[in-house]
Order: C-alpha cells, then structure tokens, then sequence
C-alpha cells in the first residue's frame, strides 16, 4: 500500500500532475475550449476507428457500397490486412523454380530448373537473425498473387462462354492476365537476380544475345491432418501440382 | 472528458514501446543495407515504376525519392536508421517521429513484397504513438529548446498543456485500440477459414517448410490433442483480447497467455519481429503504478549491494553529539 502511494516512481522522477493543477486555474471559456478540443478528437476517433473496421470486415453490403471511399481513406496512411495465416493457413511447401534459354551466336543453352527457395528456407532454419526471410516473404507474396491471378482469370473463363468455347482466345485471356499481375512482374525482375547470380558462377559465359525465362511454382502437398503418422519427409506420401509459366524476355540491357 | 485515468497514467509503457518500435526498425534497417540495391534500387527485385506508379496514384509525388540513383537506396536505408535511432533516444521526439513514420511510408511503397505483419503494426501504431505521452523515459535533450524560447513559453501555457495532454490521451486510446483491432480482426477472418474452424490449422502451420523451424515440429503435431487445442485456443485468446484486456481482473492472464503465444510462434516458426512488436505493445497496458510494483516486487530479491541505497542514513545513536 505504501508503494501505491509514493511520491516518486521507480527512477525517483516526480509524477507529473501539471495538469490536474492546470485545471484549477482554468477560466470558463478555456472549460467551453476543452470541451470542444474533447468532443472534435472523440469525434476523429470514432470515425476513424469505425472506417477502419468496415475497410477490414468479411464483405456486407456496407463495404460494398463504399468500397472506393473506405479504400481512398485507409491507403496509403491507414492500410491494414490483418490477415495471419487467414482465412487458411499455407498449408503445402511452395518452390519457385526458373530456367534459362539462352541464345548466343545462333546456338541454344538452356540452364537446368534452379530452385530459389529451397537454400533460403535451409538458410533461415540455421540461423537466428536472417535478412533471409524477408526475401522468402517476397517469393511466397509474389507466388501468391501470381496464382491468384491466375485462378479468377481461369474461374472468368469457364464463367464465359465466348472464351470457354475459344481455347486460342482463353489462352490469350489467361496469359495476358497474369502478365500483367504485379507478382508475375515481381517474379520476372527476381529472375534477372537469380540469373546474375547464375552467371557470375558459370564460367566463361558468352554474352547472351537473347535470355527466356520460365518459371515454376511447385506446390508440395504434403500428408493432410487424417494421414499424420505417414513419413512427412517420404516424397511419395505427397501430392505436387505445377504451375508454369510461359517463356519471358529478358532484357539483355540489364544482364 | 476524457480524464487522465489509471489507465493514461502509462508513460513507462509507452516509452517501452517506442524503444521497441525503433529498436525494430533499426533492426531492419541494418538487415536491409547489404541489400539495398537489389531491395530498393533500379535493378531491385520489384520493378522502380510500379513504386512511382503507386506514388502518384496516392497522390504523393513529393515524397517520390529516387531510389533508381547510384548510392540512393543505401543512403535512404542510412536516414531511416539514423531516425530510428534518434527516436529510440526520444530525440527530437514528435518531429523526429512523424519523419520516421514518412520514411517508412515511402519504403513501404517501394517494395511492398517483403513487409510482414510487423511493419504493418509500426506502420498503423507510430502515427499515433508519436502523439502520446511517450518521451518520459530513456530521453535525451539536446538544449534546442533554448533556441526556441517563444516556442517552449508557448508549450508552458496552461491551455497549451491541457489541450495537449488530451490530445495524447486520445493518441493512447487510439493506440490501445488498434492493437486489439489487430488481434480482433485476424481472429474474425480466422473464422472464416475451414481449417481454423476444424481444429487443424496448427497441424499444417507448423509443418509447412517455411515455418517448420525444429525438429520438435513433426512430433508435436502428430499429436492430435496438441493440434486442435492449439488451434482453438489461438482463436479464442485473439477473439477475447480486444475485450479483456481492458479489465484489471484479466488483464494479466490476456497478457500472459499472449506472451506464451508469440515466444511459441518464435521458437517453433521463427516469426520474429512480428512476436517481438506485439509483446512490446503489451508494455502499453501495463500502467506506470503497475511498473512500480513490479519493480518493488523484483527488488526484494535483489542482492543487497544491488539496491537502492537511501539518499540519508541517520548516524548511529553513539556518533551523536549530545
């Protein structure tokens, strides 16, 4: 009880209290300001914290109706997607994969499939403090929203009949869709990195006149819940699916 | 009125989470450096003109910095560092603060990709955190208020410092409230996953390469009372904060069971600074009476020579002159 009523804290400073005497002296009109100055930041906060809320919850007609206003309001300065490991957690191990056509001289070199995630996620494992994870939250950002991408313009094709009946048209839809994506673009400036990299340790390596890139994003799905006695680290107790992409060109200006 | 209740009386919280805040960033910073060009630069791994692109629709071209320059992303990740560390110090307190919150605004938009949770909590707390009464503690002047007298006579006014006191009041409950926004809103959308709802989103959490950091990970899981206890009692816990926590009776256990959580999210998954920003928020529930408390309980079980002498020791009864 003694400590609950002491004059000073833990590092032997007084405990402010300007403005409890502050308030002794105030004159009405400075009352009539306060009130105000209370009532208007009550206001901001309300407001603001109600905008938030509806910018974030599952869709309802409200947030509908406002989409273009709660956006405008939260972006950039309030932006916010509490959205960890949710609505789904991952739940496969995602690779991505690329490889190189490499045209010098009217001769064709291909590179085999180089995996970039796979010596990131051994890298993080074996240390405690690793910049590492930030790149694999690039892959796993970009990967995603690559897929995604992918997927509603695949859903907007079987919803139309006009593409659904025109597989050369489709296809063009799909592609043009994905290439377009900012994690398609991510993937594609990731892979002009990954092939300097390659470069500087293949020896002797003529300048390239033309670079295609392909890349993979492999899914590993690996033993569900209802199988979780079965050997995680046996391949054949795991299901893969591929997505891959079509070839890309490099620009050789930036090799 | 928004009184200065028990509840505002946090200035050693909000301090703590200041350090945190800028300690994190400064953290980052220094992982970024080495990085910079390929992160941020011409070159970097998210294509210059989708930032510039961004930039503009947001209708920030003033803030554009031209990261495509030779040494710009190396000197701009030196600036950040050099904020957050004068904000770690409390130096040039709210000016300092709303510089670092622009910085990391424009890094923001830079390259998105490789932000995470935790820099998305700095970047929603800071704005309000700069305006709280949060330079109590582990500040250090450096005498430019003499400089501006006019400006420290105005401060003194006491209307200036009513109206300001409440301002910062409402910068803390703002700040409260976002962090239960956090935990509230993740904890609805989890709600709407179907693997949250039967009971085996840890299994696959924890199994999944990325975050599958010991060996303990395969065994743990296979364990099916693990697995779904742990499932619900993530999305219990994360529904319950927003609205326990502002009670004294379950303040302690919400904050107990929090840090439990994220020191397991740490050591099992290796998602680190988002475990470290949350606990630190937590410093802001704890009241300045509670902290000394605490501190009167931990010095008991000091050694002697580790206390606190007092400032006059009356002489013994036999020194006194009579």
């Amino acid at each position: 009880m003694g400590l609950l009523s002491c004059e000073r804290d833990v590092f032997g400073h007084s405990p402010r209290n300007e403005f409890l005497m502050a308030r002794h002296h105030v004159s009405p009109a400075t009352t009539i300001v306060l009130y105000l100055v209370n009532g208007l930041l009550a206001l901001i906060l309300v407001s603001h914290f109600t905008l938030v809320a509806f910018s974030m919850l599952p869709a309802n007609p409200l947030n509908h109706q406002y989409k273009y206003q709660l956006f405008r309001y939260v972006n950039p300065f309030f932006s916010q997607a509490w959205t960890l490991f949710s609505p789904n957690p991952i739940n496969s191990n995602q690779r991505l994969l690329f490889k190189y056509d490499i045209y010098s001289r009217g001769n064709k070199h291909s590179t085999p499939w180089v995996d970039v995630v796979a010596p990131m996620t051994s890298a993080k494992k074996s240390s405690y403090w690793s910049p590492v994870q930030r790149i694999l939250k690039h892959i796993s950002s970009s990967t995603n929203q690559t897929s995604e991408a992918r997927n509603k313009a695949l859903k907007f094709v079987a919803e139309h009949d006009s593409l659904r009946n025109d597989p050369v048209k489709a296809q063009r839809f799909v592609r043009r869709v994905v290439e377009s994506s900012p994690g398609h673009k991510a993937l594609i400036e990731y892979s002009y990195y990954t092939y300097k990299r390659l470069m500087t340790t293949a020896k002797q390596a003529p300048r390239p006149d033309s670079v295609q890139v392909t890349y993979l994003i492999s899914s590993q799905e690996f033993p569900r819940f209802s199988k979780r006695k079965q050997d995680y680290f046996d391949v054949r107790n795991s299901n893969y699916t591929h997505l891959s992409s079509f070839a890309c060109a490099l620009k050789v200006n930036k090799l | 009125m928004l009184r200065r209740t028990e509840t505002f009386r946090n200035s050693i919280g909000l301090s703590i989470y200041r350090c945190v805040l800028a300690a994190l960033v400064m953290k980052n910073m220094i992982f970024y450096y080495p990085m910079a060009t390929s992160m941020f630069g011409q070159d970097a791994i998210v294509d210059y003109d989708n930032y510039v692109g961004l930039m503009n629709a947001y209708g920030l071209r003033f803030l554009i910095y031209p990261f495509h320059l030779a040494y710009a992303p190396q000197v701009f990740i030196l600036l950040t560092f050099v904020a957050a560390f004068a904000f770690f110090f409390g130096i040039g307190r709210q000016i300092v603060g709303i510089g670092l919150w622009v910085l990391l605004l424009i890094l923001q938009q830079r390259n998105g990709y490789i932000l995470d949770g935790s820099d998305n909590v700095i970047q929603v707390t800071l704005p309000f955190l700069i305006f709280t009464d949060a330079y109590r503690y582990n500040t250090y002047r450096l005498g430019l208020s003499e400089r501006f007298s006019g400006l420290t006579k105005l401060t003194q006014q006491p209307v200036v410092k009513l109206v300001w006191g409440t301002i910062g009041r409402f910068a803390t409950l703002a700040l409260l409230i976002q962090i239960c926004y956090v935990y509230f809103f993740t904890a609805l959308a989890k709600l709407q996953g179907s693997l949250w709802l039967n009971g085996t989103a840890t299994y696959y959490t924890m199994r999944v390469d990325e975050f599958r950091q010991t060996s303990w990970n395969i065994p743990l899981t296979q364990n099916h009372y693990f697995v779904v206890l742990s499932t619900y009692f993530t999305i219990f816990w994360e529904l319950s904060f927003a609205f326990l926590i502002w009670f004294r009776q379950t303040k302690w256990v919400v904050l107990f069971f929090g840090i439990l959580l994220h020191v397991g999210i740490w050591v099992f998954m290796r998602i680190d600074n988002f475990s470290w920003i949350m606990i630190g928020s937590y410093a802001l529930f704890v009241t300045d009476r509670n902290y000394q408390a605490i501190a009167t309980f931990c010095k008991q079980w000091l050694p002697k020579r580790f206390q606190l002498r007092p400032q006059y020791q009356p002489l013994p009864e036999e020194q006194l002159v009579k």
